[in-house]
């Protein structure tokens, strides 16, 4: 034991100090305190006095290694310290999505906090053309044009990459097979050797730089604490991740579609009721100078470089001859100036607005005012202040002038379908909307709706002034009111949808690859999407109403199920000397017993058919003639 | 017709000696009938009729019977007999009492709540209490208690099968034979129901819903047999009609509708908000509203435009219900049972299963032997109770099907003969040696365990003290003084 001057003492106790977070630190044995009472202090004790003790102090070593490097605990106060510092930059992070909102409220006059539903879907194929107006679609392009250049860079050096590649697959191969194996102490030896190479690369480490790593882990650490980040993999989250959490029962999307359509009709009333000075003149030469247009960019951009994606450049093309066809056919209609069959064809394309949801109209028509508005999540505010003040004054009078012409055409084909309404067909979308709504309450709906609209004779209004409720009694028997929405009858008309869906028989399973054993060449048969499921399922349950017994009647369920219990009452088989079921029922009409007959007729009913008197000598049984010759 | 002469001939007559007998049936009727009926006809110009004003004009037997008790423990529920009428109060009040005699039977008082009361045969009443249900005496005499169902509501007796049904406050719903004792079917039905009645013709019972909906259920099948969408609101109450043809119902949205079950479809309705309805024998409807009762007269033909009598009690209603073969009609209400006229309401005749009243008591005995060798099986109950005796019309795949389950079953329920074994090797002794030898086994595995983890602690132990010994030999060899001067 070597004894130590004040300053050397003084110098250590300053080094202990600074040196408290600093993680590796060599062990000096020669320089142990008097007072204190260490394992290294002993160990000193005995090297000097000559003893063999190199085993203990390997093993003394290499436990101080490790707690030195990872596990030396941290105190209450430094884990609150960094969880504050972790805390600051998730926040920052949080607030930046809502300044722009924020500001942009501040800004306007009124507040509008409604959140637009994505009605679109997020289907890279269905909206290819629709992307490149947006801003993020800018930046996918203006990506793919540089990935584009470092490939052509890479295809210089064609062996290099053959290599890479070679590389990478038996990489992956590699990983694959590693990661099907599922024993424990496998894993244990893994994790071990990882923290063993860790140390390593830390011993080999300054200590300086130690400190930064350490500070990292400390920090993602207490980022997991806050945030509760963990990497779950249950089975419900490892479905949401696969599959975006978008399967969905058959009543959620019926409420999805019915959603869908209230919004567009409040839309559309919104536009009804703008109203505004029509000029022809002006609409028509706006409209061919912007047609004009549109056919050049068109022409322009089919010049232009393909992408890398074929589905997309497939779709592209067919979206770009769409419109360029519709186009051409709107420049000939406005030249020649046939009103008519504008309005024919403007008619079609509303239709095909408000009952296709999921495919917006993606003519070049549109304002590209609300092509920017879609980007933004809160439309409302934002909306107003576009159409109102910051529009100039041109695109203000395109607006008005397409609203007029909406109206116009909306009052003439009303016109139209009140005088076709006997001969109108049921065309797809109105099946569609058949499926969607109620299955039998249909039919009476629109036997209400003709008595509304049915023009009344004398004779019937004179029976209305007598007694209104009464003629409304007879043609609904069933219902008060079909029209009015009510809980009682959504949960009533579900509870007999699920009925039916019982007697359905159970879906078979769709697996890839399985059922296509025929060999090559034979097409792969593609599965059938939800849609096509739910509306099969719901043409099977049309089929199965009409065999029940309530098929008319819209507020009852009858059980259809066998009282196997009661069977034992009915006769099972037609007695031989019956011909029909009705013949041996009608047996049992009449009662015999004399609870409800009088006496007589209860007597004459249960008359035996030979009746003999007391005394009189019956005979024996003889054998008939015809059968005594045979014998 | 059939080809067969003699089948034919056969049928023929069939139908010729039911005509006779319809005949016969119905000029018996005729002289059977009451030779002047009591009525009281209304003029249009008067709407409403009330009781207080013809009250005069009635004869004395009549009068007497015109009752107001004051009762005081809480809202009353009641069931009336020809004879006797049962009470029992929220807080735990029970009565009975013959109103015929003004005699009381019994009176006591269990302190628990109450939810419903009914009669039952021999004169017998159950009670639905909080923690099960009891059955009395009619003197008032604990018989049984059913443990089985727990916080039954609503009470409800089918008096040719003998069946207790009992509705829960879970939805559950139990069948107890009452003279065997034994559960027949228990199922879970709608959580949310209100009323509980019988259909009188097929012993069908029916619950009405607070989603609007009357289901009928039988004892065979779970499964509800029918289920009718009536009313926006839920259902407050609802009666049968004496031959099974109609249903009444009051909804809580304020209608009362009349439906044909026949066809299942709405006959009438009027916008009343009535809380409880009771239908009498003859076609009276009666419907209670707070304190007010109004009456139609031929509800079932779909006159409810005119009512016919008014009826104001003193407080708010709680149970209504007519007295059978008699002209009244009973309520009981927060603080009184009341009692009232109602002319036209009581059937006269009686069924010829029916217990009439005026009996000896050896006459009783026999009537109830009567009822009990007759007693319907509760299998019989189903919508087609009329199809009994008259061939199956369901496919023969499904019959055939049905009969190899019922093969199967009858296969396993067999027990199997047992062996026989030699003398002498089944001795007790032996058998017990075996059963000892099993058990010792058992403990030895148990033992193994606990061993096997205790001589693992022990040898982790012994380690231990090895490398410690080898220090501290160490230590052992040191010189005395530094060993000191370190450890202090």
């Amino acid at each position: 034991m070597g004894k130590l001057n004040k300053e050397q003492r003084l110098e250590k106790q300053l080094a202990k100090k600074i040196e408290k977070q600093d993680v590796y630190q060599e062990v000096k044995l020669q320089e142990a305190q008097e007072d204190d009472f260490n394992v290294a202090n002993l160990i000193s004790t005995l090297e000097e006095q000559g003893q063999q003790i190199d085993s203990v102090k390997t093993q003394f070593l290499r436990v101080n290694e490790k707690a030195r490097i990872v596990q030396e605990p941290e105190t209450q106060a430094e884990r609150d310290f960094q969880e504050r510092k972790v805390a600051a930059t998730v926040m920052k992070q949080d607030i930046k999505k809502w300044l722009p909102i924020v500001k942009k409220n501040r800004e306007s006059e009124r507040i509008d906090f409604t959140k637009q539903r994505n009605v679109q879907r997020a289907k890279i194929s269905d909206t290819s053309n629709a992307l490149l107006n947006n801003n993020l679609g800018i930046k996918l392009q203006n990506a793919m044009e540089e990935v584009e250049k470092v490939e052509q860079q890479q295809q210089l050096n064609i062996q290099s990459n053959q290599q890479k590649s070679n590389l990478q697959f038996y990489n992956d191969l590699k990983m694959k097979k590693i990661s099907s194996i599922k024993s424990k102490i496998y894993k244990q030896i893994k994790k071990k050797k990882g923290n063993k190479e860790k140390l390593k690369l830390m011993a080999q480490l300054t200590p300086a730089e130690r400190r930064k790593e350490i500070e990292k882990l400390r920090l993602s650490r207490a980022k997991e604490r806050i945030t509760l980040r963990h990497s779950t993999k249950n089975k419900y989250v490892s479905q949401l991740l696969r599959f975006g959490g978008d399967k969905k029962s058959l009543k959620q999307q019926q409420s999805f579609l019915n959603n869908i359509k209230h919004q567009l009709l409040a839309k559309a009333q919104l536009n009804e009721l703008e109203d505004g000075e029509f000029d022809e003149e002006n609409f028509r030469e706006q409209a061919i100078s912007q047609l004009e247009q549109e056919l050049q960019d068109i022409e322009r951009r089919e010049k232009e470089k393909q992408n890398n994606f074929g589905f997309l450049d497939k779709q592209k093309k067919q979206d770009l001859q769409e419109s360029k066809s519709i186009a051409q056919k709107l420049l000939t209609m406005l030249k020649s100036g046939n009103d008519d069959a504008i309005q024919m064809e403007e008619s079609e394309n509303q239709e095909y607005n408000s009952d296709d949801n999921y495919q917006p109209n993606e003519n070049g028509n549109k304002d590209k005012s609300k092509v920017v508005i879609e980007n933004n999540e809160f439309i409302g505010r934002a909306n107003f202040v576009n159409e109102t003040k910051q529009l100039t004054d041109i695109q203000k009078k395109k607006i008005d002038a397409k609203t007029s012409l909406s109206n116009y055409l909306n009052l003439e084909s009303e016109k139209q379908q009140q005088q076709n309404n006997s001969e109108k067909q049921l065309t797809i979308q109105d099946e569609k909307k058949q499926l969607i709504e109620g299955l039998n309450i249909k039919n009476i709906k629109q036997k209400y709706e003709k008595q509304v609209n049915k023009k009344l004779s004398n004779k019937e209004l004179k029976q209305l002034q007598q007694d209104p409720d009464e003629l409304l009694q007879q043609n609904l028997a069933n219902f008060n009111l079909v029209l009015d929405e009510d809980e009682n009858e959504n949960a009533f008309i579900d509870e007999k949808i699920k009925d039916m869906e019982e007697e359905l028989p159970p879906e078979p399973v769709n697996t890839k690859g399985w059922g296509c054993w025929a060999g090559i060449g034979i097409k792969e048969r593609k599965p059938l999407s939800q849609e096509q499921i739910l509306q099969n399922k719901i043409k099977k349950i049309r089929e199965i109403q009409k065999k029940r017994q309530d098929a008319k009647l819209d507020n009852v369920i009858i059980s259809e199920k066998r009282d196997s219990k009661f069977a034992k009452y009915l006769v099972p088989k037609l007695p031989s000397e019956f011909t029909n079921s009705e013949q041996f029922d009608q047996l049992h009409t009449l009662p015999l017993g004399p609870e409800w007959n009088s006496l007589t007729s209860h007597q004459a009913l249960t008359q035996p058919q030979i009746i003999t008197k007391a005394g009189v000598i019956i005979n024996p049984v003889k054998v008939p003639q015809q059968i005594n010759k045979l014998l | 017709m059939a080809k067969d002469k003699i089948l034919s001939a056969k049928l023929k007559q069939q139908e010729l000696k039911s005509k006779s007998t319809q005949l016969k049936t119905q000029k018996i009727a005729q002289l059977l009938e009451p030779q002047f009926q009591q009525s009281v006809e209304i003029d249009d110009e008067r709407p409403l009729l009330k009781i207080s004003n013809f009250k005069d004009y009635l004869p004395e037997e009549n009068v007497q019977n015109i009752i107001n008790l004051k009762l005081r423990q809480g809202p009353y529920k009641l069931s009336v007999t020809p004879q006797t009428t049962y009470l029992v109060g929220e807080s735990g009040h029970i009565a009975a009492f013959n109103w015929r005699h003004k005699q009381l039977e019994c009176e006591f008082d269990v302190k628990e709540k109450c939810y419903d009361i009914i009669s039952i045969a021999q004169r017998n009443f159950a009670v639905a209490q909080k923690s099960c249900i009891f059955i009395y005496d009619p003197k008032g005499v604990e018989v049984h208690k059913i443990r089985e169902c727990k916080q039954a509501t609503k009470l409800e007796y089918l008096p040719y099968h003998f069946l207790l049904a009992a509705l829960n406050q879970n939805g559950q719903l139990t069948y107890q034979d009452i003279t065997q004792g034994k559960i027949i079917s228990t199922y879970r039905t709608t959580p949310s129901g209100l009323c509980l009645k019988q259909n009188p013709n097929n012993a069908i019972l029916g619950i009405g819903d607070q989603m609007g909906v009357v289901r009928m259920y039988a004892p065979n099948t779970g499964t509800s047999l029918t289920s009718m969408l009536c009313h926006k609101g839920g259902v407050m109450s609802m009666t049968f009609s004496r031959d099974g043809n109609h249903l009444i119902t009051s909804g809580s949205e304020g209608t009362v509708k009349v439906w044909d079950l026949r066809t299942q479809k709405l006959q009438s309705q009027i916008g009343v908000n009535a809380t409880n309805l009771a239908l009498s024998d003859k076609g009276i409807l009666a419907a209670g509203r707070g304190t007010d009762i109004i009456m139609w007269k031929n509800c079932l033909i779909g006159d409810l435009k005119t009512p016919y009598l008014r009826y104001k009690a003193s407080s708010m209603i709680c149970d209504i219900d007519f007295i059978k073969h008699e002209d009244y009609l009973a309520m009981s209400t927060f603080n009184t049972y009341e009692q009232t006229v109602v002319p036209e309401s009581g059937e006269p005749f009686y069924d010829t299963y029916e217990q009439p009243e005026l009996q000896n008591k050896k006459q009783r005995l026999e009537t109830n032997v009567r009822q009990l060798i007759e007693k319907l099986p509760p299998e019989s109950i189903s919508l087609q109770s009329y199809r009994i005796g008259t061939i199956d019309r369901t496919s023969k795949v499904i019959i055939e099907k049905e009969q190899k389950k019922q093969i199967e079953e009858q296969a396993t329920k067999k027990i199997r003969k047992q062996k026989k074994k030699m003398r002498g090797r089944n001795k007790i002794g032996k058998r017990e040696k075996l059963k000892e030898l099993e058990r010792d086994q058992k403990q030895q595995v148990k033992w193994q365990e606990m061993l096997s983890d205790a001589l693992r602690v022990k040898r982790a132990e012994k380690e231990k003290k090895k490398i410690e010994t080898k220090l501290l030999d160490r230590l052992e060899q040191m010189s005395s003084k530094e060993f000191i001067r370190v450890v202090s």
